[in-house]
């Protein structure tokens, strides 16, 4: 089993910490781009809208300086060449406000201008003599035009004054203007710069922070794809990434764990519980399942019982795992109510839960915590009852281990259920074999039997027909015939009996001497001539070439001439018999072949079954009890031979008898040795 | 005049032996178990003893080894009657010194022409 994944490292970031950490730097930027809009605008405007207000004050206070001059003027003018009092209170409403429009001015003037200013108010100050003077004099005195070039001279002094002023002033405020510019230019220099700087920072603080969490998140989802493929070993393994997603992996790790250990234990159930199903007792099944149960579910205790049957109590199966504490035999005497019981799901029982009572005090003297019953069993009745014991201090069931105690359950009602049948299949095997084994006897007895009153018939039969007991007429010679024919076919049908039931008994001995199987052959074909002629069948025996094997005589010559009674009984009026027998490597074959009525295809494997007749021959009620192939068969095989029958209904059978020839080292000496001699009592 | 003693406990088949035997001119005494085949013997020491080897009471085997055993009668020719199929009784019979079998179902003119083998041998 793998290790359990260990848990997140305590002193990783979070992905809530990287994040804040990210959305901070982007904010900080935020606010820091601002500062800095801030300090490359605010100073400037600053440094800048002081002076240029003081410049525009002065510029519209000289203005008015100037105006009331100028109108001062026009009044001085109009009064010296009219005389009106309009031109004269013109001038006057000047000259009387012009004072306060000067003060304005040396008021609001800054540094730079004031002696410009100050040139100004002197020579407008001259200028108002000079104007009051003239005004003063009228209207009698006009003034002289000397006195007029003067005036008019001081005033263009004054207009000269003003527009130095003016000129200053105005050089000044694009001077300003200028500065403005420069500073303006700048400020947008600093902030493109500061815009790139924070944008670079913003997208490496986003790509760290992205990478930190998609990273590992990615090993995550790689490790669960594997893991969904298959791939059972399978962990993630993380170092540095944020404690959620360590935490994501610690969860799939253990998840993982979780399912390789179900499918490992799964495994492990398939693997043993076909350990299991080779028991074919029911008593090994269940100890051999009591133990793989507590094994594979790391159990204390596995106690199976199974229900009462026609036999008595079944012994309950207790397993323990070494150095379990607590005493299981009382949960396996605890009482069972058979007849309630249902088979079903595997249930968890904590102990604690259960009501007091005879099944509470086992579970306690098994020192149980938790427990897994199940009652098993097929058809809806039960054939058993599980009960797996997780004692005091050990972790709880997973739901896949109480399943699998379920699937457990089942499989071993089923094994049990065959075991059942098998040990019954066994039982009835056994009972067929002494009844068979009776019938052979009975088979063996009542052949015998038959023997002793055959030999009478037999014997007498054989004096009146050799006339020593008179004379006999023809009728009589006749019917006489037809009792030996039948007195000779009754004995060979008892022999048979006789010879199967020795067969079937293991009785059948043969002697190992040396023999030549054409001379054994050509004596069956002989025999067998009568029956041939009388039913019209051309026996072919054409064999000269001597064949030595090893063998019993008498069982030889029985083989042979059944097969060549079978092939005359099978064979219709006018058909042939072929005998042929030649070496074939180690071995002799002998071929005999007939023009008979065949043998049904289907009927070809069951040919060497005792009492197996083919279908054609009992439809045609050729006499037979079915023990020739079986006799034949027998004593080929004991002769280390085979025997082949191939046939076609309707055109006639072919049998091929192989025997292995004696070698040159076979000598005589073992002829006196018998195989298979069994002591038996004689009936 | 030989004597020639019958031991089967089959009438009918030890009336079928005698009656052959005697339509050859031989005298016979018929007995149906053992210990009167062997009571026989002692007594009247016939020529041939043709002895059954099922028979209730002493077997024919029995009553073979016993004869051999008896110096008084240990020279006659002893011929049993054995079933077929009980193949260790020939060797059994041969072991206690029977001089030939037959098997049955046998026939009469088998049996007889045995007999006169046994006789002609014991002659000469």
């Amino acid at each position: 089993m793998n290790p359990r994944p260990p848990p997140p490292d305590a002193g990783s970031t979070s992905i809530g910490q990287l994040l804040r950490r990210a959305f901070g730097g982007v904010v900080a930027l935020v606010f820091l781009m601002g500062v800095a809009g801030l300090v490359a605008t605010v100073p400037p405007f600053v440094a800048i809208s002081a002076p240029l207000n003081d410049l525009l004050r002065t510029r519209s206070s000289s203005g008015v300086v100037r105006t009331l001059l100028f109108d001062g003027q026009q009044g001085l003018d109009g009064y010296l060449l009219t005389g009106r009092d309009t031109d004269r209170t013109s001038y006057l409403m000047a000259r009387q406000d012009y004072p306060a429009a000067e003060a304005g001015l040396r008021g609001v003037t800054i540094d730079e201008t004031r002696a410009l200013v100050e040139t100004l108010a002197t020579e407008a100050t001259r200028w108002w003599a000079l104007a009051d003077q003239q005004v003063n004099g009228m209207p009698g005195a006009r003034p002289s035009s000397a006195e007029i070039t003067r005036e008019r001279e001081q005033f263009a002094r004054v207009e000269s004054a003003y527009q130095a002023l003016d000129l200053r002033l105005v050089q000044k405020i694009r001077e300003i203007n200028r500065a403005n510019n420069l500073l303006n230019g700048v400020a947008l220099v600093v902030l493109a710069i500061t815009t790139a700087l924070a944008g670079w920072f913003a997208i490496r603080i986003g790509n760290s922070a992205t990478r930190r969490i998609t990273g590992p998140l990615g090993q995550v989802l790689e490790a669960v794809a594997r893991i969904g493929r298959g791939e059972r070993e399978v962990r993630v393994t993380l170092a540095g990434a944020p404690t959620e997603i360590e935490e994501v992996a610690a969860a799939v790790n253990t998840a993982a764990f979780e399912g390789d250990r179900e499918r490992r234990m799964f495994d492990a159930f398939q693997e043993h519980s076909a350990a299991v199903r080779h028991h074919l007792s029911r008593g090994e099944a269940v100890a051999a399942a009591a133990q793989v149960l507590g094994d594979l579910l790391g159990a204390d205790h596995v106690v199976i019982r199974l229900p009462p049957d026609p036999d008595g109590e079944p012994e309950p199966e207790i397993w323990s795992a070494a150095g379990a504490a607590g005493d299981p035999t009382p949960l396996a005497g605890a009482p069972v109510d058979w007849d309630a019981s249902q088979p079903g799901k595997a249930v968890v029982r904590e102990v604690g839960q259960t009501p007091p009572g005879p099944m509470t005090a086992a579970l306690n003297a098994a020192a149980a915590r938790r427990v897994i019953e199940v009652t098993f069993g097929e058809g809806g009745t039960a054939t058993g009852q599980l009960t797996v014991v997780r004692q005091r201090g050990r972790g709880g069931w997973r739901p896949y281990e109480v399943h699998l105690a379920g699937v457990f359950a089942a499989d071993l009602a089923r094994i049990l259920t065959h075991a059942k049948l098998f040990e019954q299949a066994h039982e009835l095997v056994a009972r067929m074999r002494e009844v068979d084994s009776t019938k052979m006897e009975l088979l063996w007895t009542v052949s015998h039997e038959l023997r002793t009153p055959l030999t009478s018939v037999a014997g007498y039969l054989e004096v009146l027909i050799d006339r020593e007991a008179g004379p006999l007429n023809a009728a009589q010679e006749r019917m006489l015939g037809v009792i030996d024919q039948n007195v000779v076919r009754l004995r060979r049908l008892i022999e048979d009996l006789l010879m199967v039931s020795r067969i079937e008994a293991g009785r059948l001995a043969l002697s190992h001497d040396l023999l030549d199987l054409s001379a054994l052959v050509r004596t069956a074909c002989t025999e067998i001539q009568p029956a041939a002629n009388k039913a019209d069948i051309a026996v072919t025996c054409d064999i000269d070439e001597p064949m030595t094997i090893r063998g019993d005589r008498e069982n030889l010559d029985r083989m042979l001439l059944q097969v060549l009674a079978n092939a005359v009984k099978f064979t219709g009026s006018g058909g042939t018999v072929t005998v042929a027998a030649r070496i074939s490597g180690p071995n002799a074959e002998l071929v005999v072949r007939d023009t008979g009525i065949g043998i049904p295809a289907a009927d070809l494997p069951h040919l060497f079954t005792r009492f197996f007749r083919a279908t054609n021959a009992i439809r045609q009620a050729i006499p037979g009890i079915g023990l020739g192939l079986t006799i034949v068969s027998t004593v080929v095989e004991r002769h280390g031979g085979t025997v082949t029958i191939d046939s076609e209904e309707g055109v006639g059978t072919t049998a091929t008898i192989v025997l292995p020839v004696a070698g040159p080292a076979d000598d005589d000496a073992t002829s006196a040795h018998r195989t298979d001699m069994h002591e038996y009592s004689s009936a | 005049m030989a004597l020639v003693l019958v031991a089967d406990d089959d009438a009918d088949i030890r009336d079928l032996v005698t009656f052959k035997l005697e339509g050859l001119g031989l005298e016979t005494i018929s007995v149906e178990d053992g210990e009167t085949a062997l009571a026989a013997i002692r007594e009247r020491r016939p020529t041939i003893a043709i002895l059954d080897i099922a028979m209730p009471g002493l077997s024919g085997i029995d009553v073979c080894r016993m004869i051999r055993g008896d110096p008084a009668i240990a020279d006659t020719p002893v011929l049993l009657l054995t079933a077929r199929v009980q193949e260790q009784d020939v060797e059994r019979g041969f072991a206690v010194g029977a001089d030939d079998y037959v098997t049955k179902p046998f026939s009469p003119r088998e049996l007889v022409s045995r007999v006169q083998t046994l006789l002609s041998r014991t002659r000469a």
